[in-house]
């Protein structure tokens, strides 16, 4: 017997060789600090925004896409205008006047309006550039800030339940030069931006307003099948309807849409640049989806007064949707996204850049996402049957990357990741039985505990 | 198994169908951020030739590989925004730059494969990841020191006595500033005096009174980091206070850090400093 052991130990020397190199290179790649690189990696990869990152950076832009600049009101614009305490309502008077003259398709002022001390008048400049505002579909957006408070004591979560009144609220119903606009963005568990909510219904009695995102407005306007805006209006109405006169609408023509909460598709982050943003093709003609310029650049602003800083070339915002936003460390707008921190006007372009694909994107039922689930479970359980542990892991590994990245783009980054983690669920849960179910057949086919032991 | 291959090249043939298309237009090689004409550039009115025409500058003006922006008078002042160069002034000396080369974009395969790799390898600059946070984020009721980060806090010694500021928790608060006295008290904020910042390094420990710690470790540095030439200070009215804080690893440099802890006087290196820090440029030195 033990002349046996040790002639079938020589025999498989080349294995044990092996097993002992294998070791070796594996200890010294550790003692090099190889292991921390690895586990680095290890963890990024199995965090879920970087697996959003991932899928963002190889699937590129989203689907019909539209291009936007950011006039980013930052840290070194503040300073050049002389350290005002807020943005000075007259530079941005200026910075809209400049937008419209540059060619923007769309201008949204991410910048609240609302005034500490209710009796401060509106500012002359920024009213005239209202009331003289050339655009007419889509007007001027303005990023409306609202009080929140519970709206029911089944519901403890604070929800917007009314709008902060600004001394511009009478020139935008006089003018219509002007609308408000809402950008929600509902925080997940871990803090983390990852939805948009598509439009906000607030309810006074049987009344009510629903003020649609500019992503919204945008995907409406700039529809690939043509302009939605009459539908758009319609569906704002609807929801009055339900919310507020708690009555039945008839179905909308578009969007097709039960949940107001969408996943955002981010496409950059506040470090983004033209030079290193996608190219999409918009109106047949390729240009960067995102472009961001100090607001410096464009408006000087001294002695309480805002002048532009120069002529404005005429293509400089040609078809792009313009958001003018704070991104100064005092404004404290900044939010943890899965692309890292970025000003809330950055996640605010994203959701316009995105607009159309995130206003069309359909919703999963539990029992699709399960459908899903089973679908990839069932190719990944073939796939380990038929290769070795190798192959079949680089293989499944693949294929759970592709379909990740398809499915965010479908259905969006949250239900994508929660149809893979359910996936690898399955799947890990299967090979666990399936092992024990081997080794209780071995075990009471005579091999007792060597059953537990791997076969070569 | 043949088939099952073919199955997975099906698979990739979307993925490769997802990604984006590398065709693109002419691409510019920046824009004119700033223009300025005096003396016969004023009379003229035109400081680029393309494709032999003389032409106006506007603001955000495109200028592609082929094209050239002069100043005739050397008072004018032409400020470009070069993908290459980053930032150029045309004035003085230099009176004209003949362009060349395009802007890159961000759908080439080398920088998609850079991208995911980057991620791969862990991005050290979110502010988000390193902020420092007592336990209680799940609730909101964490201790959050906005702008300090894991590791050490820098902070320039000589400084006038320094604010910190924290956010959550429920008071009281006890606070440890070094080996100094713990004191207790509700407000969420306390004063490091200078005779706290004589030792090189020091921390500051918060426990409010559900037991929730927090410690900020600072080091003290003699000087600050050297400031890019081309960065100019600016004029900030003395708001920009010019605490010296970053994280140790990453150099991820922060306003509200400069805004909340406020302290040192108004300097043309610290207000030079902290456009430099805006501008994305990172401390090398330590």
């Amino acid at each position: 017997m033990a002349g046996g052991t040790k002639a079938g130990f020589f025999r498989s020397w080349p294995r044990w060789l092996w097993a002992i190199l294998t070791a070796v290179l594996v200890a010294l790649l550790t003692l090099l600090g190889g292991g921390k690189s690895i586990t680095t990696a290890y963890k990024s990869f199995t965090e879920t925004d970087r697996i959003i990152e991932i899928s963002a950076a190889l699937s590129g832009a989203a689907k019909n896409s539209l291009p936007v600049t950011l006039i980013k009101i930052d840290d070194e614009t503040m300073a050049n205008w002389g350290g005002p305490p807020i943005t000075p309502h007259a530079a941005l008077a200026e910075l809209i006047r400049t937008a419209e003259a540059g060619g923007a398709s769309a201008v949204v002022v991410d910048i609240d309006l609302a005034p500490e001390d209710a009796t401060t008048p509106a500012d002359p400049a920024l009213a005239e550039a209202i009331r003289s505002s050339a655009l007419g579909d889509p007007p001027l957006m303005f990023v409306r800030s609202f009080r929140a408070g519970s709206v029911s004591a089944d519901q403890p979560e604070r929800t917007p339940t009314m709008t902060n009144s600004t001394p511009y609220d009478s020139l935008f119903t006089e003018t219509g030069k002007a609308v408000w606009v809402s950008v929600l963005t509902p925080l997940s568990a871990d803090r983390i931006v990852r939805r948009l909510r598509l439009w906000q219904t607030l309810c006074e009695g049987a009344d009510g307003v629903t003020y649609p995102s500019p992503a919204l407005v945008a995907a409406a306007k700039f529809d690939p099948e043509g302009d939605r805006t009459g539908d758009l209006r319609q569906f704002l109405g609807e929801q009055v309807d339900r919310r507020c006169k708690r009555i039945e609408a008839e179905p909308s023509v578009w969007p097709h849409r039960l949940s107001s909460d969408v996943a955002i598709q981010y496409m950059f982050n506040a470090d983004t640049d033209e030079a290193s943003a996608k190219t999409i093709d918009f109106r047949g003609v390729q240009m960067p989806v995102f472009k961001q310029i100090p607001a410096w650049a464009l408006v000087r602003y001294e002695g309480g007064k805002a002048s532009t800083a120069g002529d404005i070339h005429p293509d400089a915002f040609r078809d792009r949707v313009v958001v003018i936003g704070v991104t100064h460390a005092n404004s404290h707008d900044v939010y943890a996204t899965p692309l890292g921190s970025q000003p809330g006007a950055v996640i605010l372009a994203n959701t316009i850049a995105a607009a159309t694909a995130m206003a069309t994107m359909p919703e999963a039922s539990p029992l699709v996402e399960i459908l899903i689930a089973v679908a990839i479970f069932a190719v990944l359980a073939f796939i380990s049957y038929n290769f070795q542990l190798a192959p079949s892991a680089f293989i499944a590994g693949l294929i759970t990357v592709a379909v990740a990245l398809i499915l965010s783009r479908l259905f969006g980054f949250e239900v994508a990741i929660r149809i893979i983690a359910v996936t690898l669920t399955l799947f890990i849960l299967h090979k666990f039985f399936d092992s024990l179910a081997g080794i209780i057949y071995d075990w009471s086919h005579g091999k007792g505990w060597r059953s537990m032991l791997k076969t070569h | 198994m043949a088939r099952v291959l073919a199955y997975l090249l099906i698979v990739l043939g979307v993925l490769i169908t997802v990604a984006p298309s590398q065709a693109q237009d002419v691409r510019p090689a920046g824009y004119i951020m700033a223009y300025e004409l005096k003396g016969a550039d004023a009379e003229k009115g035109t400081v680029v030739v393309r494709k032999g025409v003389e032409l106006q500058p506007k603001l955000l003006m495109p200028i592609f590989d082929g094209d050239s922006v002069f100043i005739r008078d050397e008072t004018s002042k032409i400020t470009l925004s070069l993908a290459r160069e980053g930032n150029l002034v045309i004035s003085g000396k230099l009176m004209r730059k003949d362009i060349a080369g395009e802007m890159a974009s961000g759908d080439d395969s080398f920088t998609i494969i850079e991208q995911i790799v980057a991620i791969l390898a862990g991005r050290g600059d979110d502010d988000s990841f390193s902020v420092l946070v007592s336990k209680g984020a799940e609730t909101g009721e964490a201790i959050k020191v906005p702008l300090a980060v894991r590791g050490r806090n820098y902070i320039l010694a000589g400084g006038e006595p320094i604010r910190l500021d924290w956010t959550g928790g429920e008071g009281p608060f006890s606070v440890k500033i070094g080996n100094g006295k713990t004191l207790t008290q509700d407000a969420r904020e306390i004063t490091i005096t200078a005779d706290a910042m004589a030792a090189s390094k020091f921390a500051v420990t918060i426990i409010d009174a559900k037991k929730r710690k927090l410690r900020v470790a600072f080091e003290v540095k003699k000087a600050l980091p050297k400031v890019p030439d081309k960065v100019k200070a600016r004029d900030t009215n003395g708001e920009i206070a010019a605490v010296w804080i970053a994280g140790r690893d990453n150099g991820a440099w922060r306003f509200e850090a400069v805004r909340q802890l406020r302290a040192l006087p108004q300097n043309e290196t610290v207000a030079g400093l902290i456009v430099a820090l805006g501008k994305g440029w990172l401390p090398r030195e330590r």
